[in-house]
């Protein structure tokens, strides 16, 4: 093993390296959170045209808005981490 | 016994329209899943939100984690990962639930499945080739709060509709039965009518 992967492993399992990858897979789970999101906006779209009822435009409302909370977090995350 | 928050029946709804309803089509009933019967995710939720607290609690007293020794702001962002993890898990079975239906109108029975999240099922049946419907009511929860599955034979190319878990599972028989010998009549005459 070379001296600069060995030195990048000693630094990647040191405390300092554990807790940027802690850190680094919040924000990472934050990011799948915010797919799922957009996720949930095309399966409500796609919901809402096959059953049309007077509570459509809510919940379509509710999914975007929820969608744009998941980025906010994303955001807030990285700035209170990082 | 019912629960009145979230209907799981409507009976000739006037507000509600279905994907490629007829011009002369209207929904006579429409159908989801008993409420009582998103009790197990309601309190798995429930649980999952209560494992922070507790965990916080507890945790350092077992010596199952340390908490002291990790920075603040990383515990405060992984607890709200965990609770945004849990809100995503209530999401999508609530929409599971409520996107889940059956509807029976003048001319077909519909069933309307989300079997994941991107992708949607959608099979009609003619009231013409219902062949026979039935209802099962079995255990204390569903007699008990009175729902159950409703089994439709079909002469078409999807030989068997099942409604399952539905309210008033003899009532939607019953006004299945009802609406196919008016189908037939309207066809064939009173002749027809066996």
């Amino acid at each position: 093993m070379s001296l600069e992967k060995e030195a990048f492993l000693v630094a990647l399992f040191s405390p300092t390296g554990v807790l940027w990858i802690s850190k680094l897979s919040v924000v990472l789970l934050a990011g799948l959170y915010f797919i799922f999101s957009l996720i949930i906006v095309r399966q409500v779209k796609m919901m809402t045209e096959t059953l049309i009822t007077e509570v459509s435009p809510l919940l379509r409302a509710f999914s975007i808005v929820h969608a744009g909370l998941a980025l906010g977090v994303i955001i807030l995350l990285i700035g209170y981490l990082f | 016994m019912t629960l009145g928050f979230f209907p799981s029946i409507f009976d000739r709804p006037d507000k509600i329209r279905f994907l490629d309803q007829e011009d002369n089509e209207y929904i006579e009933l429409l159908l989801r899943r008993h409420p009582i019967t998103n009790i197990p995710w309601v309190f798995s939720a429930l649980l999952a939100i209560l494992v922070p607290p507790i965990l916080f609690r507890i945790g350092p007293t077992l010596g199952v984690v340390n908490f002291p020794t990790l920075p603040f702001n990383l515990l405060v962002a992984a607890t709200g990962i965990w609770y945004l993890l849990i809100l995503a898990y209530i999401l999508e079975n609530f929409l599971h639930w409520y996107f889940n239906i059956y509807i029976v109108s003048n001319e077909h029975l519909i069933e309307i499945r989300f079997a994941n999240l991107l992708s949607r099922n959608i099979t009609s049946v003619l009231l013409d080739d219902i062949q026979s419907s039935s209802s099962f009511i079995g255990g204390i929860f569903r007699s008990l709060f009175n729902y159950g599955d409703v089994i439709i034979e079909t002469a078409a190319e999807r030989q068997r509709i099942e409604f399952f878990s539905v309210p008033r599972p003899d009532f939607v028989a019953d006004r299945i039965r009802d609406l196919q010998e008016d189908q037939e009549n309207k066809i064939g005459g009173p002749d027809s009518v066996t």
